[in-house]
């Protein structure tokens, strides 16, 4: 067995197939025929002997007698087997049709029927299949009304599925009521068109719960049970198969058990309840106008159709009330029409409103393209004498064939004449998917598609906001258009416009809280009509809900207020990225269904297109970002010495460790010209290139004056100046200067407020260089103390930026810190300066637990030799 | 533009089969003209369901229509058979034998020639054999090659197979009558009367205008004595067919059974006047003569059958009446040597060479002449022994009324030689079936006496006396009821 999802799966997959445009034109197709067949066929007159029987046995055994209220009565009775009828042994329903055809009703003809075990001879008087004319009319109104209206919600729905539904529930009641006109006959047709009938009411039942469980809106009960559709209707196929096996093998023949008619009756209750449900439950007051009307045609249909017709006459069996019952259930199509036609609902176009003599015209030219296939079907045939009905249906659908571009063109030029920009919809959707693609200006595209709309709806204004960059997601700007016929009006003009009609004052800026949420939900047009809003409004919110509700009323009152009828959300997955507000049209113009599929298309492509110049945006800002890094450590690497000077008893040296972002790192070793060298250690505020300029003129400063000042407290006063006055304030570095005389070992030095570099002497004490100011370039004023001290052989200054320090171990807790460096320096002291590097380098590394570091560490280091190493090196250098 | 070019190409198809299977009908169709066709459709419908009037009328308006029509031609002609039309019968017949030999198609010539050669006047007669043998293996269900092959079959003797082939028949065409009547006798002969009575029904049903239906179901209520019934049956058959001569002779038969001889013999002497000089007078003299044997009627069965003897010497019966009644003369001998010469000359003809049947019959019919001159000597032994014989031998192919009138003698030999106990039985056999015959109700009542089953004696008197409740009073059975009913009422056995 399946696992559950794949059932679902593939049970939803037989569902679409079965719920496809394909399968409804078929059934349509499929069902009409019946009903015409039904129809012509009840208007013959046919002789009939009353009687109902066994379809499966081998003789025609009789079940019952259809009571004659007029007329002589007829002899037969149930439990009669035919043997024979006129002058011919009857074996076969086929059988008993073909003799009864050489009769006629009023004649009185023998039967040979077999009652008791005893052949005998009986004279049948014959009446007529004919149905009474009053019922006639009756029933073939009301299946008009339900073909009528269900093609017309059909054909004008785009594959909504509550259209759909609705669709095959029309179809059933015409079925039902022209197959109802059917009498007990032996006349295969007749027999089919019952079965057909039986179908109908078995399965009306179950369509019609399924369509009030999805209509107005889909019930929270079919999204948590997905089996419940199929299940709805298993029951009714699970008593039709019930029905038909009792045709053949059972003792009850054409007739629908009491316990089906209850099961079927309790799928009405239940339709109604949905119905009911659905009415109560909303808070919308606009909403519930709305379903107002169908609710109540729906009631007054269906409770006379389950009182006269299920109850009294299908289980109580007293005749005569079918009219009772089912004269109301016009209430459902009309209902439904008004619906239609006044709040379109179902999402139908409302053709006739609009115009109804473009009905008549397309009426006219359906008639003229049939009447003319059948004159010119029968000339034709008269051209091919002998031809069987196949030749002659091949030749009608020759005929057909032929004519259908005459027709399609005659239609399509009404459609022109009446309905222009109906006939442009495919040719405008596909000019917007070409076009506003194209535009990755926002400005630029969505102007472009205001003025497009505005012209091909004809509208005399309309506004575009959309999503206020950085807001809350609520409030909306309109873009500012301007456009020669001024469709996008401002505030400030509040007089009438050339249409009769006050301009739409769009507001610059608008917020929707409770709308927003409502459109991004469900993505559709929104009408901002709300009738009894002041009603509500009037009221106290007690409940989230109601309070939700009013404030999207007062939204809708602003909106309303403001001139704006129709707004059209732009949304892309799930977020409400704009909207069209559209005006009042002039007149009694009010948007087609055409129109709002339109906007709605184009809102889609402009809610992408919005969310693709944003993404675009983004993208070239990020590749800003990149080529910046890249010219940042340009100058940064240009900032850093090439080589270091390596002066008599001191080894110096240094290591910068690039992130990825770059940073304001910077160190420097000058040699100035008493012989003193000046080592520099500085860290910029921020990255990229705004930090590498500073640390760039930080370079030049203090190589400039290096050799001007022998102070290095004096020197940073003097850059501190320096570098306020041509920074930002928020822009500033700190910095180490040290001056080192290498044949006194006198180091003079001054912070501006770097971190203190590590000072371990060769007997392992430590001490911190501390003295100094402020960080260079955050104020104008300071001055920097400068600290004295005298290194002896093995001593080792360590100097370095936060970047070290401050990297942070894995789960972010911990700092490397000044502690653990120390501890690092001191044990390895002795060594020479690459290798302390490397072990900090591999110590850091470990406790990073990570190869990229989250900001750039550099790191110089003094150290003095002993005599017998400088001698070395001296005699290197020598 | 797909579905345009789609709904061209479905209607080229559609256009194509359509004139295609037009076609093909025309080349089956029987003629150009529809109307023709359909009336001639209809008619020979109509003549399978034996509505040979309303055949005539539409066969004839087809021919009117389509003088070619040679299907049509051979149904009139039969309808005409049917109807007993001889002149009108030979007209169509000449037509249908000069149109099917202008047939073009071979399968409806052939048809035609199997149908022309059911009717004994036809020259394809001769070609039956081989037409059937074709046709049998190219179109096996068709209903005239069925009939033929049902006829053949029942020249076989094999009841079962005969009746399956009719059986056949029915399936095929519901409504083709003649093959109920077949099938109605069939089961009557098998005992299963309810079962005929329902086929000779459904005949009647078919054929409500024909009087053979009626006869048919006569004939079953006859047999049950149901003589009521049967009587109501055979006057509708008059009513229909006042020529219906068959009918008539029953009608006479029924009164002769229930003890009505003067008005019997009235209806069956008036009868032999009206058909004197024609063709169906040597018919209705047989059926006449068997009334009388049935009926115990020995005076008038010696005036009959010396008659017949005398009018009609070369008939297959002759021979047989010959030595009965030189035995009845007391020239047994004599009457033996005709008999046994007649036998000789039978036993070498094919009927009997081919068919067991044939066999039974003449081999039964001898050991009743036989017995008769046995019964006649006094010699009760050799009587019931040839009874038996007979008995045994026609049992299987012989009407139930002559079997019974076997039984009947069986039964008065065994009484004969004393052994009553073996004849009520076989009476009783007969009484199950018919209860009202009066010769078999007498010697029943008699054997029952004979072993002093008084009860059952008298049951069996009163089934008599109810049986003869419109007998004529002087009839002398009435006096030999009587007589034991006296001797019933003393209690005495009959020594």
């Amino acid at each position: 067995m399946l696992p559950l999802r794949q059932q679902t799966h593939a049970l939803s997959g037989l569902t679409r197939r079965l719920l496809s445009r394909q399968a409804h034109l078929a059934l349509g197709a499929l069902t009409l025929a019946a009903v015409l067949f039904s129809g012509y066929d009840a208007t013959r007159t046919r002789p009939s002997d009353g009687t109902v029987w066994l379809l499966g046995r081998p003789q025609l055994a009789v079940l019952d007698v259809v009571p004659r209220p007029q007329g002589p009565a007829t002899p037969l009775r149930a439990g009669d087997i035919i043997v024979g009828l006129g002058s011919s042994i009857v074996d076969s329903p086929q059988s008993a049709a073909n003799e009864l055809r050489r009769h006629s009703p009023g004649e009185r003809i023998d039967y040979l029927i077999k009652r008791d075990g005893r052949q005998l001879t009986v004279t049948v008087p014959l009446t007529s299949t004919r149905v009474d004319l009053q019922d006639y009319a009756v029933n073939v109104i009301l299946a008009v009304i339900y073909l009528v209206i269900g093609f017309a919600v059909y054909l004008r729905s785009q594959d909504d599925r509550p259209a759909a539904l609705f669709f095959v529930l029309c179809l059933l009641f015409g079925l039902y009521f022209m197959t109802n006109l059917q009498a007990a006959s032996y006349f295969l047709g007749a027999i089919i068109a019952q079965n057909m009938g039986a179908f109908a009411r078995f399965m009306l039942p179950a369509v019609f719960l399924n369509f009030f469980l999805v209509f107005p809106t889909k019930k929270l009960v079919l999204l948590r049970h997905p089996f419940l559709v199929p299940l709805l209707y298993l029951v009714p196929w699970a008593l039709y198969l019930r029905f038909t096996l009792d045709q053949f093998l059972g003792d009850q023949g054409a007739r629908i058990h009491a316990a089906s008619w209850i099961v079927l009756g309790v799928f009405y209750m239940c339709g109604l309840a949905a119905l009911l449900h659905a009415y109560f439950s909303y808070r919308d007051p606009l909403m519930r106008r709305r379903v107002r009307i169908l609710t109540v045609g729906t009631l007054a249909a269906v409770v006379p159709f389950l009182v006269f017709k299920i109850g009294l006459e299908e289980l109580s069996f007293r005749t005569g009330l079918t009219r009772l019952g089912a004269l109301p259930l016009a209430a459902i199509p009309i209902s439904f029409g008004y619906c239609v036609a006044r709040y379109q609902v179902l999402q139908i176009d409302v053709l006739l409103k609009r115009n109804l003599s473009y009905g008549l015209l397309t009426f006219a030219i359906w008639g003229s393209f049939l009447g003319g296939a059948w004159w010119l079907g029968s000339r034709a045939l008269t051209l091919l004498p002998g031809a069987g009905p196949l030749a002659a249906a091949g030749i009608a659908l020759a005929v057909a064939a032929g004519l259908w571009p005459v027709r399609r063109q005659a239609q399509r030029a009404l459609d022109v004449r009446f309905y222009h920009s109906r006939d442009n919809l495919a040719a405008l959707i596909e000019e917007f998917s070409k076009e506003v693609p194209r535009l990755f200006h926002r400005e630029i595209m969505l102007r472009w598609v205001g003025s497009r709309l505005q012209t091909v709806l004809d509208l005399p204004s309309l506004a575009v906001y959309v999503v206020t960059p950085g807001g809350d997601g609520t409030a909306y700007a309109r873009v500012s258009l301007t456009r020669p016929r001024s469709p996008y009006a401002e505030s400030s003009d509040p007089e009438p416009s050339d249409t009769g009609l006050p301009r739409a004052r769009y507001p610059e800026h608008i917020s929707l809280p409770g709308l927003a949420r409502h459109l991004a939900r469900h993505g559709e047009p929104l009408w901002t009509e709300a009738p009894d809003a002041d009603q509500a409004l009037g009221r106290q919110a007690i409940t989230r809900e109601q309070v939700e509700l009013l404030a999207r009323l007062q939204e809708h009152r602003v909106l309303a207020e403001a001139g704006v009828e129709l707004l059209i959300p732009m949304v892309l997955q799930g977020r409400l990225m704009g909207l069209f507000a559209l005006p009042r049209r002039p007149g009694d113009g009010e948007y087609q269904m055409h129109e709002l599929r339109l906007l709605t298309i184009v809102a889609g492509q402009v809610a992408l297109q919005i969310e693709n110049t944003r993404l675009y945006a983004e993208e070239a800002a990020k590749l800003r970002l990149e080529e910046e890094v890249a010219m940042a450590r340009q100058i940064q690497s240009r900032l850093l010495p090439r080589r270091l000077p390596s002066p008599a008893g001191l080894e110096i040296d240094a290591v910068n460790i690039s992130s990825k972002q770059v940073s304001g790192d910077y160190y420097d070793v000058i040699e100035r010209q008493d012989g003193r060298l000046a080592v520099v250690i500085a860290d910029v505020s921020g990255k990229g290139v705004p930090a590498s300029i500073l640390a760039s003129n930080l370079q030049a400063a203090l190589r400039a004056q290096c050799d001007m000042c022998d102070s290095p407290g004096l020197l940073l006063e003097r850059i501190n100046r320096q570098i306020h006055a041509s920074t930002d304030p928020q822009h500033f570095a700190t910095l180490f200067l040290a001056m080192y005389d290498p044949i006194s070992r006198q180091l003079v030095y001054s912070s501006g407020g770097h971190n203190p570099p590590l000072l371990v002497r060769a007997d392992g004490r430590r001490e911190l260089l501390c003295e100094g100011g402020l960080p260079l370039g955050a104020f104008d004023f300071g001055t920097y103390d400068e600290g004295r001290l005298t290194l002896e052989p093995g001593d080792l200054l360590f100097m370095y930026t936060d970047g070290l320090t401050e990297t942070k171990d894995p789960d972010g807790d911990e700092d490397f810190g000044e502690t653990r460096l120390g501890d690092l320096l001191h044990s390895e002291r002795d060594q020479v300066l690459a290798d302390i590097f490397a072990a900090i380098t591999r110590d850091l590394l470990r406790f990073r637990g990570r190869e990229d570091a989250d900001d750039d560490i550099t790191m110089i280091g003094l150290k003095v030799t002993t005599v017998e190493r400088m001698a070395m090196v001296g005699g290197q250098s020598a | 533009m797909k579905w345009f070019i789609i709904a061209l190409a479905a209607a080229a198809l559609l256009v194509g089969v359509g004139l295609v299977a037009s076609g093909t009908q025309g080349e089956v169709r029987l003629s150009r003209d529809p109307e023709a066709a359909a009336l001639c459709e209809e008619g020979t419908a109509d003549m399978h369901a034996l509505r040979l009037r309303a055949a005539i009328d539409k066969l004839g308006r087809s021919l009117d229509a389509d003088p070619s029509l040679a299907e049509a031609a051979i149904s009139l002609a039969w309808a005409y058979m049917r109807l007993g039309e001889r002149q009108n019968m030979k007209r169509e017949l000449v037509r249908a034998d000069s149109l099917t030999s202008l047939l073009a198609n071979d399968q409806r010539r052939l048809v035609a020639q199997l149908r022309l050669s059911a009717f004994p006047t036809s020259r394809f007669v001769a070609m039956y054999d081989s037409v059937y043998d074709i046709l049998k293996v190219r179109i096996p269900d068709n209903i005239y090659v069925l009939e033929a092959g049902a006829v053949r079959i029942a020249q076989t003797q094999d009841d079962n197979l005969t009746a399956e082939a009719w059986q056949r028949i029915i399936e095929r065409n519901p409504n083709y009558a003649n093959a109920y009547n077949m099938l109605g006798y069939h089961e009557m002969k098998r005992g299963n009367f309810d079962l005929a009575i329902e086929y000779m029904q459904k005949y009647a049903f078919l054929s409500p205008e024909l009087a053979n239906p009626h006869d048919s179901l006569g004939d079953v209520y006859m047999v049950l004595g149901r003589y009521e019934d049967a009587e109501s049956q055979y006057h509708a058959a008059v009513k229909l067919q006042p020529d219906f001569y068959f009918s008539i002779i029953n009608l006479g038969r029924i009164y002769l059974a229930r003890g009505e001889i003067r008005r019997g013999l009235e209806i069956l002497e008036a009868l032999r006047t009206h058909v004197a000089g024609s063709d169906l007078e040597v018919t209705v003299d047989r059926a006449v003569i068997a009334a009388y044997r049935r009926s115990g009627l020995d005076d008038e069965l010696a005036t009959a059958t010396a008659r017949f003897i005398d009018r009609y010497p070369e008939q297959d019966i002759t021979p047989i009446l010959r030595a009965i009644r030189l035995a009845h003369a007391g020239r047994a001998a004599e009457g033996k040597a005709i008999m046994d010469s007649s036998l000789t000359v039978r036993r070498t003809e094919a009927v009997y060479v081919r068919y067991e049947k044939a066999r039974q019959e003449l081999e039964g019919t001898a050991h009743m002449v036989e017995a008769m001159m046995a019964d006649l000597d006094g010699d009760g032994e050799r009587a019931a022994a040839a009874w038996s014989k007979a008995l045994d031998l026609i049992s299987s192919v012989a009407s139930h009324e002559d079997i019974f009138f076997v039984k009947h003698r069986l039964a008065a030999s065994l009484r004969a030689t004393k052994r009553p106990r073996e004849a009520a039985s076989i009476l009783d056999s007969v009484v199950r079936i018919n209860p009202r015959l009066p010769e078999v109700l007498l010697l029943k009542a008699q054997c029952h006496l004979d072993v002093a089953e008084f009860e059952s004696a008298a049951a069996t008197l009163a089934q008599l006396e109810a049986a003869l409740a419109k007998a004529d009073r002087d009839l002398p059975i009435l006096a030999e009821a009587a007589a034991l009913r006296s001797r019933l009422g003393g209690g005495a056995p009959v020594p």
